[in-house]
């Protein structure tokens, strides 16, 4: 199993409050390689919590996080980094690309504190030129992200999460900021990519027409994870 | 891509804001830099001035009052095979007489060719009847060359002033000189043996013209040695070659053939030969006999009297005979006089000088053992001592003796005797018995008397000038250009002081600093999660963002290197024309060492660095889901705990500032400044505190109702309270800082002055150039020096000092001094008057009497003294209990313990010690050239006008008290200035911070204000809103600081003494508060500019 979640629980407390202020509720989730997965809810259901957990950007408040098996709660902060490095790749509802690097430089990014980045320099320089050719922003590669449109910037974030060839890539509301035009055209390249790369994915969104293309749909409502789908 | 090029890319594209951080850093480096620079170059002007003011002098030998054989230098010079220069060194009084003006205590120095050596470019040495005048003389009397001026130097006896029956000289010979030229500050003008930055007012005469003129032909009383190439020589070697060239003639001694049948005589230029001599002639020449001739008012027996008669004690007058205590042989002449024969009593009447020539009459009888008549040889003439007045007068009548002659008294027999037999002695008694009479601070011989044939002779003058020691007759070498430079380089830490001036403008830079880099970390908080999101870890991301701030700290503090450079160029201008006041020169130039640039670009890096590690260790604290997230979730609650911490805080210093004030009020303490000070910082922290908390509790208020315009100014500024509280905290620390300072700056003039204020209450400080000697309060001195005919000057009191000459110490002096000037002082005066106030006290000392504890000497040398704790602390860097190390007449160790610390005083730059104890160290200091005045100070002006006229010829300069005190405290008072000043530009720094935090707040709420005007909020109401939301702070942080101020200088209110100086501080708050409005009004609107149609599009 590439990630599993077992009966995670994450509720938020202040020092010297009793207050809890509870987000997800035993929530057990298996993802398995190249699996597609949305997680659809109401605002303020937990969604992009339980993204966090997933992505070890958050840990849970009980409950396990395994990513291939390996309890992420043990891991070290470094060992955290490098699984976000090389293991996972983050898409949100902003495409956050650097205003201050072109779209080739920002693809690029996520190799600079790769371990292997020397070794691999040569390769992943290929690989970004390719993905960057792959989602039709060749022309526009030494630009920088002020003189792309949205829908290129949230392309060019997509193609930064898989630079690395991550396993799993999670997604934060990726078609948010887009068009409906430009959402259903993400949305697409997203499902293609998902065979081409070999990556599993775990969308949070609104949008059904998202869901819809996945293999499965959570629903998660009241920090409880429901599957719909 | 490397780390570095992504360094570079985001130092590019974020260069607005790291160019304002980068100027944050070149502003605190700057001043660092710059302070330390003005340190160097301080030390580096008093080095340079010392060769400036010395020329090519290494050494010095400088006798003061004694005087020695110019050919000393001549012998010296040979023996040291170096340039050796002998000066006559005198103060004087300059008149120019066509412009009215006149110069006191002027240093007349007599010099020869061998001087103009000494200088590169000297000026030609001057003629007999001309003068070389300092350029500051030449000012001050409006003099050029081939002018005329009137010299007017004091004649100088050998003779101690209040040795007894020394004749008191006229004050002052004078002279016509004609300026030959003016010297200027590399042209010997400037020379001094003492290390003070103040030029002296020097007057350069002929040397031979000059001796002739005060009767001291042949003689001077300084050598000035210059190096040798090899720079072989060194103190002890001088010494050393002293010993080998100098003469009983430089110890005053003479050697004098009596009869030509080999009796001999040793006499002193000083009349009594002092006690070491004595001890030193008895072991050098066996068999010398002492001898004390002294005047008696009247030998008197049966009824008769004779009038003004010498009488000698002397030993061995008949061989195996002894005369007892009590016996005296006289000659027939005064037998005859008194109708005696041997076994009747006769009395003896005589003077013992007291100080200040206070005549004391005293008489002892003795029992005549013998008769002898005039003619026999013991009744020798050469036995009266060479009295000053006396030897060389023609009759009785012509007597100067310094001691009243009663005319009346003097008979014809009287006047023949003297005719005939000129001084010689009537009567003879033992010299035990003299010296138990006669016996005086000076010595108890007036001549030592011997036997010698020709071999004998020469080995009794070797003997003794072996047995002499130089040092003990004043003749001791210093190394005074090592002396100088020690001074110099130990001189006052102008670095340091410039630091802590500069306080406030390097805080106020670094907290800008924070808030800036702040900003900038906030703006890239996105970014920083991005990174973190795609496998960077959070020491990773903070390298990359601590390598673009080292690079711009580094190049900033680079930048701010050389800015301190040009910064110490504008703060030394200042010193040297505005600021003159703090260091009494002009000639401060910039010197450069590469350590201090070095220390001032790495302190500066590293507080920038820090300072920027702070602010992005507590940017990137955050859990990285909540900075992915962009918000704070633990808001609520955290306030709460946030909001009683603060209030807590604030109510805890509040109360402690609170108690502390009513404390000091109630328990009379008002005096303790420093402890209001810190219940005005504790005010301070309270309001910002409690200010933090309400605004904490403005954003949790429940809003229930429509907001008012008030309650939207405060929801609006507690949305960003941190900067909002930063930026008041930085205006009111400015402002309070401000008028702090403003509010200390010491004024004195036109203010009455308590017994404890540093003027003693003495409403005089008076200053002569010839010292008056006679005791002022006395019906003799009254009528000496005409007082009783002014009646301006009926209910005067004089505190009369005496004084050793030293090095300032005061505040004046920038160089750092061991031996300060000691003033010896009537403790019991100032006791009764419970003058002056103290800082410190040594354990020992009663507190109730303190003065009076100056006149129990704590071991044999070792005398206490007291002087201004600043003194103390700053001039001489001692503390109280530490011993300063002098010389006494005697080239004794005298050890000065320090027991007292004066606040604030007239008697800075000196200590003081009894006078009683001074005059048993230094009893040649006959006279007084300083004195403390009371008097009503309603008649100041004409006290003060009488006293100039009659002691114009002492060259008195009378100066109020208060305007003495006065010009120590300029220099507080500048320095004070320097830090209003440098807190001024501190505070525009804030208000720069002011403005940074509002074009922020602006850019932020842009669509906020977009909103308002889509909602039909009117310009002029979002003008109003904003403008109001700013002025809050402006007010508020300009209010606390000025509650807090007031709470710090409460005590100066309870002072008479204190003025605020309202203008002052009014002008600088007002620009304070218009600078600060300038930086609210213009971000506003220029921010409104912006249309409705491109904010919203924007959003």
């Amino acid at each position: 199993m590439l990630a599993e979640l077992q009966n995670v629980t994450k509720y938020y407390q202040q020092p010297g409050s009793s207050v809890r202020n509870q987000v997800l509720s035993e929530i057990s989730l298996q993802i398995a390689e190249n699996e597609r997965i949305a997680i659809v809810g109401p605002s303020g259901s937990g969604k992009s919590t339980l993204l966090n957990i997933l992505g070890t950007l958050d840990q849970p408040s009980s409950g396990k996080v395994l990513l291939n098996g390996d309890l992420i709660e043990i891991m070290p902060e470094t060992k955290l980094a490098e699984i976000r490095n090389t293991l996972i790749g983050f898409v949100f509802q902003m495409h956050h690309l650097l205003p201050q690097l072109t779209l080739f430089e920002n693809v690029m990014l996520p190799h600079l504190p790769h371990k292997d980045k020397t070794k691999l320099a040569a390769a992943a320089k290929e690989r970004a030129l390719k993905l960057i050719d792959r989602v039709g922003l060749s022309g526009q590669m030494h630009q920088y992200p002020s003189q792309l449109s949205v829908g290129e910037c949230q392309r060019t974030a997509i193609i930064r999460a898989l630079i690395n060839k991550p396993q799993l890539l999670l997604a934060d509301e990726p078609t948010g900021s887009l068009d409906a035009s430009n959402a259903e055209k993400l949305a697409a390249l997203l499902a293609e990519l998902n065979r081409e790369q070999n990556v599993a994915m775990v969308i949070v969104t609104h949008s059904m027409e998202l869901a819809a293309k996945m293999d499965k749909i959570y629903l998660l409502r009241e920090g409880r994870l429901v599957i719909s789908k | 891509m490397s780390y570095f090029s992504l360094v570079l890319r985001n130092l590019k594209y974020y260069r607005k804001a790291w160019l304002a951080i980068l100027a944050g850093t070149v502003i605190s480096t700057a001043v660092l830099t710059g302070a330390l620079v003005v340190g160097d170059s301080v030390k580096y002007s008093l080095w340079k001035l010392t060769e400036t003011r010395l020329g090519k002098t290494r050494f010095a030998i400088q006798s003061g009052e004694r005087f020695f054989r110019q050919q000393l230098a001549t012998e010296l010079a040979a023996r040291a095979k170096t340039i050796v220069v002998p000066l006559l060194q005198l103060e004087g009084i300059a008149v120019n007489t066509d412009r009215n003006v006149q110069l006191n205590r002027v240093e007349v120095l007599g010099i020869d060719e061998r001087f103009l050596n000494l200088w590169d470019s000297p000026a030609k040495k001057p003629g007999n009847e001309e003068a070389i005048l300092s350029f500051n003389v030449a000012e001050k009397l409006n003099l050029k060359p081939g002018d005329e001026f009137i010299l007017k130097i004091r004649k100088q006896d050998k003779a101690p002033d209040n040795a007894p029956f020394v004749s008191e000289k006229e004050p002052l010979t004078t002279f016509r000189l004609k300026v030959s030229a003016i010297a200027d500050d590399q042209k010997m003008g400037r020379f001094s043996l003492k290390s003070n930055q103040l030029a002296p007012f020097n007057i350069f005469i002929n040397l031979a013209a000059l001796s002739h003129k005060v009767e001291l032909t042949g003689n001077a009383n300084v050598l000035l040695i210059a190096d040798t190439k090899s720079k072989a020589l060194s103190v002890s070697k001088l010494d050393s070659l002293l010993r080998i060239c100098w003469k009983v003639e430089d110890a005053g001694l003479e050697f004098r053939n009596l009869s030509g049948n080999g009796d001999y005589e040793i006499r002193s230029d000083k009349i009594f030969i002092d006690d070491h001599t004595v001890k030193e002639i008895e072991k050098s020449i066996p068999g010398a006999i002492p001898v004390l001739t002294y005047l008696v008012n009247a030998i008197s027996a049966n009824g008769n009297a004779t009038p003004y008669s010498f009488v000698t004690a002397k030993d061995s007058i008949f061989p195996g005979q002894q005369l007892s205590n009590r016996e005296i042989i006289i000659s027939d002449w005064l037998a005859r006089d008194l109708l005696v024969k041997p076994g009747d009593s006769i009395t003896l009447r005589y003077f013992k000088m007291g100080f200040f020539r206070k005549l004391v009459e005293d008489s002892t009888r003795f029992c005549v053992k013998m008769i002898l008549p005039i003619t026999d040889p013991l009744f020798d003439r050469t036995l009266m001592p060479d009295f000053p007045g006396m030897s060389d007068a023609g009759n009785c009548r012509d007597w100067e003796t310094g001691a009243p002659v009663n005319l009346d008294k003097i008979r014809d027999k009287d006047e023949k005797f003297w005719k005939d037999y000129r001084g010689t002695p009537k009567a003879f008694i033992s010299f035990a018995a003299g010296r138990q009479l006669w016996d005086n601070a000076f010595g108890d011989a007036t001549a030592y008397r011997f036997s010698a044939n020709n071999n004998t002779l020469p080995v009794y003058k070797s003997n003794l000038i072996d047995n002499l020691n130089p040092q003990e007759n004043g003749l001791k070498a210093e190394d005074v250009y090592i002396e100088g430079k020690v001074a110099a380089a130990n001189s006052t830490d102008f670095g340091g002081l410039f630091l802590s001036l500069s306080f406030f403008i390097i805080t106020a830079a670094l907290i800008l600093l924070a808030l800036l880099f702040s900003l900038h970390a906030q703006k890239r908080m996105a970014e920083t999660a991005i990174l973190t999101t795609i496998g960077f870890r959070k020491n990773q991301v903070m390298q990359i963002l601590l390598s673009e701030a080292t690079l711009v700290v580094i190049t900033g503090s680079l930048l701010g290197t050389v800015s301190g450079i040009f910064y110490n160029k504008v703060l030394l201008l200042g010193l040297n024309t505005l600021w003159q006041g703090a260091v009494n020169t002009s000639l401060l130039q910039v010197h450069l060492q590469p350590i201090s640039l070095i220390i001032g670009f790495a302190s500066g890096s590293i507080t920038a660095l820090l300072t920027l590690l702070v602010v992005l260790w507590w940017n990137l604290r955050n859990h990285i889901s909540v900075m992915v997230k962009g918000i704070e979730i633990s808001a609520p609650a955290g306030n709460l705990s946030r909001k009683r911490i603060s209030l807590s805080i604030a109510a805890l210093f509040f109360l402690t500032s609170f108690a502390l004030i009513l404390y000091l009020i109630f328990t009379n303490h008002t005096e303790q400044s420093e402890v209001f000070l810190s219940a005005g910082g504790l005010i301070l922290v309270s309001c910002i505190a409690s200010l933090y908390g309400a605004l904490l509790h403005a954003d949790q208020k429940t809003r229930n109702t429509l907001p008012g315009f008030f309650t939207m100014i405060l929801w609006n500024v507690s949305l960003k309270r941190r900067r909002t509280v930063t930026a008041i905290a930085l205006l009111s620390i400015g402002t309070f800082s401000v008028i702090i300072t403003g509010a200390n700056r010491k004024t004195y003039y036109g203010t009455e002055n308590t017994r404890q204020s540093g003027t003693g209450g003495f409403l005089f400080w008076a200053e002569s150039t010839v010292p008056v000697l006679y005791d002022l309060n006395s019906p003799e001195g009254k009528e000496k020096y005409g007082l009783n005919d002014e009646s301006a000057l009926q209910d005067i009191r004089y505190l009369q000092m005496l004084r050793l000459d030293g090095n300032d110490a005061s505040c004046l002096n920038l160089n750092q001094v061991s031996q300060p000037p000691i003033l010896g002082v009537n403790p019991e005066s100032f006791d009764q008057q419970h003058s002056f106030g103290f800082l410190e006290l040594d354990p020992s000392v009663n507190e109730k009497h303190p003065w009076l504890s100056l006149n129990k000497p704590i071991a044999s040398g070792i005398i206490p003294g007291f002087a201004d704790q600043t003194v103390i602390q700053w001039g001489l860097h001692k503390k109280i209990g530490d011993t300063l190390l002098y010389k006494d007449e005697r080239g004794k160790t005298l050890k000065v313990k320090l027991m007292g610390g004066l606040d604030n005083s007239v008697f800075q730059g000196n200590v003081l010690v009894s006078a009683n104890l001074f005059r048993h160290y230094f009893p040649s200091v006959g006279g007084s050239k300083l004195m403390l005045i009371d008097g009503a100070f309603t008649k100041r002006s004409k006290i003060s006008e009488r006293l100039s006229y009659l002691f114009q010829d002492y060259g008195m300069t009378v100066t109020p008290a208060s305007e003495r005190l006065a010009q120590f405290n300029t220099v507080e008072n500048t320095y004070l200035s320097v830090f209003m000043l440098l807190g001024g530009l501190g505070i525009i720094l804030g208000t720069i911070g002011l403005g940074i935090v509002l074009l922020r707040n602006m850019a932020e709420r842009k669509q906020e204000i977009a909103l308002y005007k889509a909602l039909g909020f009117s310009y002029s109401y979002i003008m109003k809103l904003l403008f109001s939301e700013n002025l809050f702070i402006l007010l508020t942080g300009l209010g606390i600081g000025i509650i807090a101020a007031f709470a710090g200088i409460l005590p100066s209110f309870f002072s008479q003494a204190f003025q605020l100086p309202s203008t002052y501080l009014l002008f600088i708050l007002m620009v304070i508060f218009l600078n600060g409005l300038a930086w609210i009004y213009f971000p506003i609107k220029l921010s409104l500019r912006k249309t409705l149609l491109q904010s919203l599009r924007n959003e």
